[in-house]
């Protein structure tokens, strides 16, 4: 054979076959950019400076390895389309006397082309929006932006590592798929006679099984607490009743609407359905996977969007006021005594302290039955259903918050602040005390601990002090630490978030540091503006995550099915043709071209959004764990992420219906 | 009754940038009359299967007439064309051209499907074809899973199940076994003999043998023809066997100037 005889071939190949090489060299050099993009991030030396940014930066290593992984399976699979489509012109090498070992020599120096050209542009791509990316990081982060190397060698050789691996490996791939086969064999292989697919009965109930019980756990599961582990088996469910879903059920209802004739036997079900039902054995699989990604591109994007937006929202629940002085276990008596030495340290300070909110609060952590909220000692508080957050108020503290003017008559009256409409009786029994509940209260707004969003949260606001302590004690003699009381002096004050935090230390230092205060106190001041930095920096690298592996998995679900619809458009070829010599119209062709397309693109769309609408509720609970109780901002989120994401997939989704028409059309009469 | 009459048709393929062209046919005129199974016989490349096409309406002349119980379908309008050829021609190909998509019976009822025909009246028109196509036991089946005769023998029913004024077949024995081939042109004798019009394009002397009259094409332009009629299978094949070495050898000698069609034994002059 003639010196540089195969090294042309292989560059003429690449050449020819553009049009499916085209998208797949776009697809590695895109992968490459933001693998090369995560590592030098997560590796980057020059973050090291930055205090905190641990998060941040195992965020990232993360992000790498699932852009890692993902690059893996994604990039297999989009080979393999290219391969099916180039397995007759091997055939006719092998044929025209070409030996496997000159074919291997040519589809190794194709590879290795394909690999150089990917990684010069990937790396040239990522090098230049790394810069760009650390930017917008650092934005995101709320962190002064650093002047940062613009390579990052270590990242840049581990990329050329990775994916020269990953090259390697299709290119194996592909001399098995051609290894094993006779020339004839690989002349017909893009034209092998598909048999229609079977319904199985036993995966059509598995997977409706495995949806509804998906669906189910999310909008049942009610105790945060086991929200956290029912979310990941209820996800689990999920992916596999939807793999069940398109691989049986869609078959299963295709056959149930051929079988009813009168909808069959006109000339757009006729078509659609069994065109349908013939594609979707092939398809079935790659659907499913669409529908999963964008899936999981909803959810993602939509929560971490919003965990970003709202993270002035978390920290306003988290810390109802800026400013919060918590004194633990005071005595009653002594309570007077401290309030105005802090209300003298506060006016000494000049602070302007505004929505002030001063109470003394008793919590116990209990269960309930019925009426009935008790302790149990061998019961786990957390991870049992019906534990609750009783606060016991005294009426004063409550008037005092409120600005209302209620009265209690008896020592075994009060009011009841319970959530939604989960106590409907007259009576409540606390231990072994029954309380005549005189009327229940909506809700109030109080400055009180993080915990009340986990469980359902009670108030039980009694008439006094005396009161208060006949309902703890019996608890705290039996239990021990059962209960739990502070004194809360919590405002707000002018100035951002440096000036909260001086404000905040220098009530530190006058209040416990002084020991001025006339009792010995224990307690801590807490400024919610402290927490700011590490909320942005958690959030914020969640987010870049969040966006940067967004694009990546729209990127494949369009990817995918824009291979898939080229790949069927050859097939179709033929099929619109028969058709139209039997007498099918331009326009019904076109029409059918039409309705196909649009149901392989939008079913796995739609079933997406389903998805997310099913995991709304247990998504808002789990939200409720991190503070954000922000629902309808989440519905917003949700809704424009969605948009955003239909409107790049309807995009696409034209492109795509374009191409497929005009390889369709080449047979068009 | 002329059911078919072709006038002075012309074809002339261009090539995509202008450069060359193509004659695949000039000059064709012939006509066929109800009930009459012609056959066309010629070369590769002699413009028979341009001329099928033409009559199927799947392409156009580049002159000339087709006129179908005296309507000219080259005047046809583009969106009418379709319910045409649905309504008035029928299909037979070499490749069986079945959809792997429907069942065998869904395939028959294509035609009728796109012309909104209701189901009971598919039924009702499937059975008697069915029956004497011999497919009513694997009406169920799909494409690929019966034998290529089989396969042939339900794209025949798809083509005679609308009724057509016409069927055309394309080389319908090209891609059958010899006993396949046989009793599928014993069925197309058959089906002529109740009435029903073919023109069917074939290599095959053996399978133009079994029509009523045999053209022959050359270069573009009806070259000879021979009526079977009293003719044995024999004599049919040796008079076919005859015009075709005759045409392979060179056919410099014009037959007869402008062959005329009369009715009535060989024309050959």
């Amino acid at each position: 054979m003639r010196k540089y005889f195969c090294p042309r071939l292989a560059f003429q190949n690449l050449g020819k076959n553009r049009s499916s090489y085209f998208s797949y060299m776009i697809t590695c050099v895109i992968t490459i950019a933001m693998f090369y993009i995560m590592s030098a991030l997560a590796t980057a030396s020059d973050l090291d400076q930055l205090y905190g940014l641990r998060e941040v930066r195992a965020f990232l290593s993360y992000g790498q390895w699932i852009v890692g992984i993902f690059a893996f399976v994604f990039l297999f699979y989009t080979h393999s389309f290219i391969l099916k489509r180039r397995k007759k012109e091997l055939g006719l090498y092998n044929i025209l006397g070409m030996e496997k070992k000159h074919i291997a020599l040519v589809l190794f120096l194709e590879t290795l082309y394909c690999a150089l050209i990917t990684l010069i542009l990937g790396l040239f791509f990522g090098i230049l929006l790394y810069r760009a990316s650390q930017l917008f990081l650092m934005k995101l982060v709320h962190l002064e932006s650093i002047p940062g190397g613009f390579l990052s060698p270590g990242a840049a050789a581990s990329t050329v590592f990775f994916f020269g691996i990953l090259f390697f490996l299709t290119f194996l791939n592909t001399l098995r798929q051609i290894g094993a086969v006779s020339p004839i064999e690989l002349l017909k292989g893009s034209q092998v006679g598909e048999k229609e697919p079977k319904a199985k009965i036993l995966l059509v109930i598995g997977g409706i099984a495995c949806l509804g019980g998906g669906y189910y756990i999310s909008i049942t599961a009610t105790s945060p607490m086991e929200t956290v582990g029912l979310f990941f088996f209820a996800v689990i469910l999920v992916i596999l009743g939807t793999y069940a879903l398109f691989t049986s059920v869609t078959i299963a209802f295709l056959k149930f609407l051929r079988r009813r004739k009168k909808y069959y036997y006109t000339p757009r079900h006729f078509t659609f359905i069994s065109g349908m039902l013939y594609r979707m054995k092939q398809n079935a699989v790659g659907l499913a996977n669409i529908c999963i990604l964008s899936t999981m591109v909803l959810v993602m994007l939509s929560t971490s969007i919003l965990l970003y937006v709202s993270i002035g929202d978390q920290q306003r629940t988290n810390y109802p006021r800026n400013i919060e002085i918590d004194i633990n276990s005071i005595n009653t008596e002594d309570i007077p005594a401290v309030e105005a030495f802090i209300d003298q340290t506060v006016a000494d300070l000049s602070v302007s302290a505004e929505n002030l909110q001063r109470f003394h609060e008793t919590s116990l952590l209990l269960f309930t039955e019925g009426n009935r909220f008790y302790f149990d000692i061998n019961v786990n508080a957390y991870s049992e259903n019906g534990t609750v957050l009783v606060n016991l108020l005294t009426l004063a503290d409550y008037n005092r918050l409120t600005g209302e003017n209620l009265t209690l008559e008896n020592a075994d009256d009060i009011y009841l602040v319970a959530p939604k409409d989960s106590f409907q009786e007259d009576t409540l029994v606390l231990e072994n005390t029954s309380l005549h509940i005189q009327k229940r209260i909506p809700s109030f707004e109080i400055a009180d601990g993080a915990l009340k969003y986990m469980v359902d949260t009670y108030y039980i606001i009694a008439k006094d002090d005396a009161a208060v302590q006949a309902l703890r004690d019996p608890l705290a003699e039996k239990y021990g630490d059962v209960a739990f009381t502070s004194y809360v002096y919590a405002f707000d004050v002018d100035g951002n978030d440096d000036a909260q935090i001086a404000c905040k230390n220098a009530l530190t230092k006058a209040i416990f540091d002084s020991g001025l205060v006339p009792v010995s106190i224990e307690g801590s001041i807490t400024s919610v503006a402290e927490s700011t930095d590490s909320y942005y920096q958690l959030y914020g690298g969640l987010l870049f995550i969040g966006i940067f592996l967004g694009i990546l998995f729209l990127m494949a679900t369009v990817l995918i099915i824009y291979y898939k619809q080229m790949t069927e458009g050859y097939e179709d070829q033929a099929r619109f043709e028969i058709m139209q010599h039997v007498g099918m119209s331009r326009q019904e062709v076109r029409g059918t071209i039409k309705t196909q397309v649009l149901s392989v693109f939008f079913l796995p769309l739609g079933m997406a959004c389903v998805h997310t609408a099913f995991a709304f509720p247990i998504i808002t609970r789990l939200l409720a764990l991190l503070m954000m109780n922000n629902t309808s901002l989440y519905i917003i989120g949700l809704v424009c992420t969605i948009g955003v994401f239909a409107l790049f997939y309807t995009i696409v989704y034209l492109i795509t219906a374009r191409v497929y028409h005009k390889i369709v059309a080449v047979k068009m009469l | 009754m002329t059911i078919l009459e072709v006038n002075n048709l012309k074809k002339v393929y261009t090539t995509r940038f202008g450069g060359q062209h193509v004659q695949a046919l000039q000059n064709v005129s012939f006509s066929v009359e109800s009930g009459e199974f012609v056959a066309i016989m010629g070369e590769s490349g002699s413009g028979k299967t341009t001329l099928l096409n033409i009559l199927a309406a799947l392409d156009r002349p580049t002159g000339g007439q087709v006129l179908l119980n005296g309507k000219d379908i080259v005047k046809i309008r583009e969106k009418e064309l379709s319910s045409f050829r649905r309504d008035h021609l029928g299909f037979v190909f070499q490749d069986f051209n079945l959809l792997d998509t429907f069942s065998l019976k869904d395939n028959i009822f294509l035609p009728l499907v796109l012309s909104r025909t209701p189901y009971a009246a598919m039924e009702e028109k499937l059975e008697p074809i069915a029956r004497r196509l011999e497919i009513t036991d694997i009406l169920n089946k799909f494409p690929y899973e019966v034998s290529g005769g089989q396969k042939q023998r339900a794209a025949v029913a798809r083509a005679l199940i609308t009724n057509p004024d016409l069927v055309l077949a394309d080389e319908p024995t090209g891609a059958l076994d010899s006993r396949s081939s046989d009793s599928l042109l014993k069925l197309f004798e058959d089906i002529n003999r109740s009435g029903q019009t073919i023109i069917m394009v074939t290599h095959s002397t053996n399978a133009a043998c079994h029509a009523s009259r045999v053209l022959f094409i050359k270069d573009g332009s009806v070259f000879h023809q021979i009526y079977r009629a009293g003719n044995s299978y024999e004599n049919m094949y040796q008079k076919i066997s005859d015009t075709l070495t005759l045409i392979a050898t060179g056919g410099a000698r014009r037959l007869s100037g402008e062959p005329s069609f009369g009715r009535g034994g060989e024309q050959n002059a």
